[in-house]
């Protein structure tokens, strides 16, 4: 593995905020509408909370191991057998959330932009950009992400500036109309979405710079916060301006939103622009998912460079962004139903289990070594 | 005809990666490497021979029906 690439804290922060952004933008609004009705925002709110003591948690971790990615501390802490099973959990979940991301744009891309174009082109297209961006490193997405940053803070502003005519606070009312059990469904649906996933920054946060580390809590926790922010309010915008029932029966309600904006008959149709506010950010959490997926392959296999296996996985990628989904309404279930079970023991439990025995060990280890002094 | 730009790409592929394998003699690295490619290739020909194949999906909603209902 190359660890010589470095990224800055700055940068580091900016990967946290598209992997929140990214898909989430586009998938979850629809969801909490369905789950929270009109109180979406309420669990937003408290999900951004949950996602920082989620982060607290992986700093934790990060300190112990502050050179290791996850598939090198999972093998540190089980032991050579358990621990290769625990990294094969991994590195077959990173591929295929690698592969559902790329489908959420392919299919977003195919329904609502490119009608006639067919999604394995789409596909082709984004991956061959990302795999190009892998090769390079980590460090080329990094600095590519941080220029990009003004864009996806422009768009944002566009879409909440141009809206404020359509703002109606009504459709908020009545808050908490049938109690707090719909909230706290809410929540476990979006804590499931982008912040369980985050895991999958552990395998980056070695690639950020010595004299940064002590930042690194900082980093994270701060682009959670900004991340969660501009989706809280972009669910929001969606509750006050399209109301519960809409938000919640379509599939892109922030697309919907978009195409919503409409200055003095003037300035209109500008979804297409706004669409890049999601483009920029799914093609960047893909390259981080696509470039975590290609470490720990690597990684499992104990080699060192992990450039080889970008083009073996594209194919893999490619075939599995196409059939693990055979159509968009089981997406919604599985993602609605299914989905967060399998991300809470992926991103919570499992790494939990490994924060307590890492303890354990290290607190023998530590003792037997004071012996030996 | 499908099968058939499969191959060229894949040999586009090869004549970027394999030259450097080569000159530095990694052997793991070329078995794994071939391995994950031939997988690739062939699930990629039965995709186009639209066989079904393993759909991940359908194992975690097997794992977690319990869960659900």
């Amino acid at each position: 593995m190359q660890k010589n690439t470095i990224i800055s804290i700055q940068q580091f922060f900016i990967l946290v905020v598209y992997f929140i952004i990214g898909s989430t933008v586009i998938i979850i609004p629809s969801f909490l509408a369905l789950k929270a009705k009109q109180d979406a925002w309420i669990s937003a709110i408290i999900t951004i909370v949950l996602g920082v003591l989620l982060v607290w948690m992986y700093d934790v971790i990060i300190k112990e191991f502050p050179d290791d990615t996850l598939i090198e501390i999972s093998e540190k802490v089980l032991g050579k057998w358990l621990g290769k099973i625990a990294s094969l959990i991994y590195v077959t979940y990173f591929i295929f959330l690698t592969s559902l991301i790329i489908r959420t744009i392919g299919e977003f891309m195919v329904t609502q932009i490119l009608v006639e174009t067919p999604i394995e082109v789409i596909h082709i297209l984004f991956l061959l950009v990302g795999a190009m961006g892998v090769r390079l490193g980590i460090e080329v997405l990094a600095r590519t992400a941080e220029i990009f940053f003004p864009w996806i803070i422009f768009f944002f502003a566009l879409i909440v500036l141009f809206l404020v005519p359509r703002y109606d606070f009504q459709k908020l009312m009545p808050i908490l109309e049938n109690g707090f059990k719909p909230v706290l469904d809410g929540v476990f649906t979006f804590v499931s979405i982008p912040f369980l996933d985050l895991i999958i920054l552990l395998m980056i946060v070695p690639f950020v710079k010595k004299e940064d580390r002590n930042k690194i809590r900082k980093g994270f926790i701060f682009g959670v916060i900004v991340g969660g922010i501009v989706v809280t309010s972009l669910v929001s915008l969606c509750l006050i301006t399209l109301g519960i029932d809409f938000t919640a029966r379509n599939t892109y309600p922030t697309y919907v939103l978009a195409k919503q904006i409409s200055i003095g008959k003037f300035l209109e149709r500008i979804e297409g622009l706004v669409a890049g506010l999601w483009v920029f950010t799914i093609f960047f959490k893909m390259s981080i998912c696509y470039f975590a997926s290609v470490l720990a392959l690597a990684q499992f296999f104990q080699i060192k460079n992990h450039k080889f296996f970008v083009f073996p996985l594209f194919y893999i990628l490619m075939i599995y962004s196409i059939i693990s989904i055979p159509n968009w309404p089981y997406f919604r279930k599985v993602a609605l139903d299914y989905w967060p079970y399998y991300v809470t023991i992926l991103g919570f439990i499992l790494p939990f289990l490994l924060l307590i025995v890492a303890k354990i060990r290290y607190r023998t280890t530590r003792k037997w070594s004071e012996k030996g002094v | 005809m499908k099968i058939f730009l499969l191959l060229l790409a894949t040999i586009i592929i090869l004549f970027i990666d394999l030259p450097e394998m080569i000159q530095k003699q990694l052997k793991k690295e070329i078995i794994v490497y071939s391995l994950l490619l031939i997988a690739g290739i062939i699930l990629s020909i039965l995709h186009m021979l639209q066989v079904p194949l393993f759909n991940p999906t359908d194992l975690i909603v097997w794992m977690f029906r319990p869960f659900v209902e």
